[in-house]
């Protein structure tokens, strides 16, 4: 019996056959090692005998959760949470600034301020962290130096103070990612049209009101969307911390990504290692979600 | 009709040179083979002339009739281990290893490396490695490597800095009352500090709680290595001893960051009047350009580390053994190379340039030798009756990051050292008994 395909059907069929190799890498290279991860996280596994796992149920969340030192919900996560908000709230702060001034039309050669913003975006996070070691290093740091040149009698020890190590380190990673929220930014000033602000100048508003009532409202979806991004590339980050501090000093800096990888690879224990990675792709899921709703309020919002 | 014939006789010529230069090359083909051989080592070990260099041009040597690929991977400490395992765990493990002496119960329990026991038998060197060394070699009666060096902890000390205070430059502190107050009259903070231990997460940071620990009695896990035994009053005094000198202001809170190596470079580099470290003339070679003999004993100074009041002379030992891979595919070459590499020609060109302790009696016998390379070799050589090695036991990773994270915890003034200990002990006793 010779199947008979309506045209449509056959049209379906070759539109998911067109997409059948993306989907299958995106399984292989995405979604296996997501759902691998999840289900090593079940098992005592260890790196140094990867073949030997047994089953052991929540016992590595639990482990993880009450673990005195470092503790996670004090420590961990609170370390996480402030390095996420600190450094999102600077990247995309200082990022729109940057872009505001840099669409000031009074500046001149803002294509070169631009190219210069964005420089440290492509730089490698190894070599920041190094760079950033070096200006905060007690002794022959330059912050210290002109510290000491502007007369200071006593000098921070910086990233060896429990106080004042995660301030360095997100000062370091807002030097580092505000290149991404100000490429974002500027975009989103680039889309706001001409004549909405010159109609404002006529009918009399002043720079902080046009900034206040139309230029921030209607940059509200490029900020969300930085918002959003940066959350998330900032919640997955580890190179910077782990080369400047290493979770240190007293797990201070022990953000989860970098817990995640002292807990399999340092000690080799791959199942908590992956429970932890199993949290962290559960926060990536709320700020996904969180994401998707705004969005789809924003876009309600634009068809009322 | 003639050339007919010629053109004939040339085909025949040329098919018959075809068939038998074809059957000759792959007669050649069959005489010579490909072999690749992964080193996973230190990376300094690669940037000279002994070991690697010359074992590689030893062993093509002796087999002509192989076209041999040696890939080099070089790390830092921490990054060998963790590299090694994940290649293990991903089925690529290199063919010669480098091995840790504390990691070796990790990777034999794990099945990582391969039984060596009957090749050492074998080898004529074998019997010419110091007992105490040989036997170190063992896990489960088993040998799963040879040595390529150990090394003990000895004081450096920076002479110009003591003649700078009116100290005497050739007499270093005995004890930790003279290192005390030695370190003090060092101090200039923050440009040089007297003393310098590191604080950092890296198992080298608790060597020198132990070297203390040792001094006055104390020891780090119970004879079975079963329990945690440094929570003790003379752990507590071997702590509060380095933290003192904190408290003193003799060395810096910086020592929390950074690396180990660091502090070991600030001597060299007139930050620190003193340390304890190994490999010194390797290091002060690296760091001071042209550096001479002669200079060298005039700057520098290398003598037994302070022990306790009334202590015992203590120092740490360590050091690498060169080991093959359980999934090495070239097994054979591999152990030869290694034979090549720690045997003792090359240990002696290795250490004495790197200012490490040879593994064979034959070396220890070539003080003279040694001598004039390192003129304190002597000084190193005498430490090794008072050394000590750490348990070699799988969970050492983990039992030293919680002795990190103790001495950490007092340099920054969170814990004292008797609270510290304490803390610590509860979290190795847990570790060790899942």
């Amino acid at each position: 019996m010779k199947l008979k395909l309506r045209k449509e059907q056959k049209e379906t069929i070759r539109g998911y056959l067109f997409v059948l190799p993306v989907v299958a890498l995106l399984f292989f290279f995405s979604f296996y090692p997501l759902l691998r991860t999840v289900y090593l996280s079940f098992f005592k596994v260890n790196l140094a005998s990867i073949n030997r796992m047994s089953f052991i149920g929540w016992k590595n969340y639990h482990s993880l959760f009450t673990r005195p030192s470092p503790a996670f919900f004090s420590q961990i996560l609170s370390a996480t949470f402030f390095y996420v908000f600190g450094s999102v709230a600077g990247q995309i702060g200082f990022g729109f600034i940057v872009a505001y001034l840099l669409q000031q039309k009074f500046i001149k050669g803002r294509e070169i301020f631009r190219a210069l913003v964005i420089l440290p975006w492509v730089v490698s996070g190894i070599i920041i962290a190094i760079s950033w070691r070096f200006m905060y290093e007690p002794r022959l740091g330059v912050l210290n130096h002109v510290l000491t040149l502007l007369g200071a009698q006593s000098l921070p020890t910086w990233l060896n103070d429990e106080r004042l190590v995660m301030g360095c380190l997100i000062v370091a990673n807002i030097w580092h990612g505000m290149a991404f929220s100000f490429i974002i930014q500027t975009s989103g000033l680039h889309s706001i049209p001409e004549d909405v602000n010159e109609a404002a100048m006529v009918d009399g508003a002043s720079g902080f009101q046009r900034l206040r009532f139309i230029t921030l409202p209607l940059m509200r979806p490029f900020l969300v969307l930085n918002l959003i991004l940066t959350s998330m590339a900032t919640v997955n980050s580890f190179d910077l911390i782990y080369a400047m501090t290493n979770g240190g000093p007293l797990f201070r800096t022990e953000v989860i990504s970098v817990h995640m990888y002292h807990r399999a690879f340092d000690f080799g224990h791959l199942g908590e290692g992956s429970a932890v990675a199993t949290i962290i792709l559960l926060l990536n899921l709320v700020l996904t979600i969180f994401y998707m709703r705004i969005n789809r309020s924003q876009d309600q919002g634009g068809e009322s | 009709m003639k050339i007919r014939k010629l053109l004939t006789v040339i085909a025949v010529i040329l098919i018959i040179g075809s068939v038998v230069s074809a059957a000759g090359a792959k007669e050649k083909q069959a005489e010579s083979k490909d072999v690749t051989l992964t080193i996973y080592a230190r990376a300094y070990t690669f940037a000279q002339d002994a070991p690697w260099v010359q074992a590689k041009a030893e062993l093509e040597r002796r087999h002509p009739d192989i076209n041999f690929t040696f890939i080099e991977e070089g790390f830092g400490w921490a990054d060998m281990r963790t590299k090694f395992l994940t290649a293990s765990a991903g089925g690529s493990p290199p063919d010669v290893m480098m091995t840790d002496i504390i990691w070796l119960g990790e990777f034999v329990d794990n099945g990582l490396l391969t039984d060596l026991s009957d090749r050492v038998a074998k080898w004529d060197e074998w019997d010419d490695v110091v007992p105490a060394y040989r036997d170190a070699t063992y896990w489960n009666g088993k040998v799963y490597g040879t040595w390529i060096n150990t090394d003990v902890r000895v004081l450096v000390w920076n002479k110009d800095m003591f003649r700078a205070v009116g100290l005497d430059p050739d007499r270093p502190p005995k004890d930790w009352d003279e290192l005390k107050s030695m370190a003090a009259r060092l101090t200039k903070a923050p440009q040089q500090y007297g003393f310098g231990f590191p604080a950092t997460l890296e198992d080298e940071s608790v060597m020198k709680f132990f070297i203390n620990l040792y001094s006055i009695g104390g020891q780090i896990l119970t004879d079975d290595n079963k329990k945690a035994a440094f929570n003790s009053p003379e752990g507590v005094k071997a702590l509060e001893a380095l933290i003192d000198m904190v408290k003193a202001g003799s060395t810096p809170t910086s020592i929390v960051s950074g690396k180990a190596s660091d502090i070991d470079n600030g001597v060299f580099q007139g930050k620190f009047g003193m340390a304890t470290m190994t490999k010194a003339y390797g290091l002060a070679k690296d760091l001071i350009p042209g550096l001479t003999v002669e200079d060298y004993k005039n700057r520098f100074g290398v003598a037994p580390i302070p022990r306790a009041p009334d202590g015992v002379p203590s120092t740490m030992a360590g050091g690498y053994l060169l080991s093959v891979p359980s999934g090495s595919k070239q097994k054979d070459l591999a152990w030869e190379l290694i034979t090549i590499a720690a045997g003792s020609e090359l240990q002696f060109e290795y250490t004495a340039a790197r200012g490490y302790v040879p593994t064979f009696t034959s070396l220890m016998a070539r003080g003279d030798d040694y001598a004039e390379v390192d003129p304190f070799f002597s000084v190193i050589l005498d430490q090794l009756p008072s050394a000590t090695f750490r348990p070699a036991i799988p969970e050492w990773t983990e039992i030293s990051a919680e002795m990190q994270n103790a001495v950490q915890a007092c340099v920054l003034g969170k814990y004292t050292p008797a609270q510290a200990l304490q803390i610590a002990e509860a979290a190795v006793n847990k570790i060790l008994a899942d």
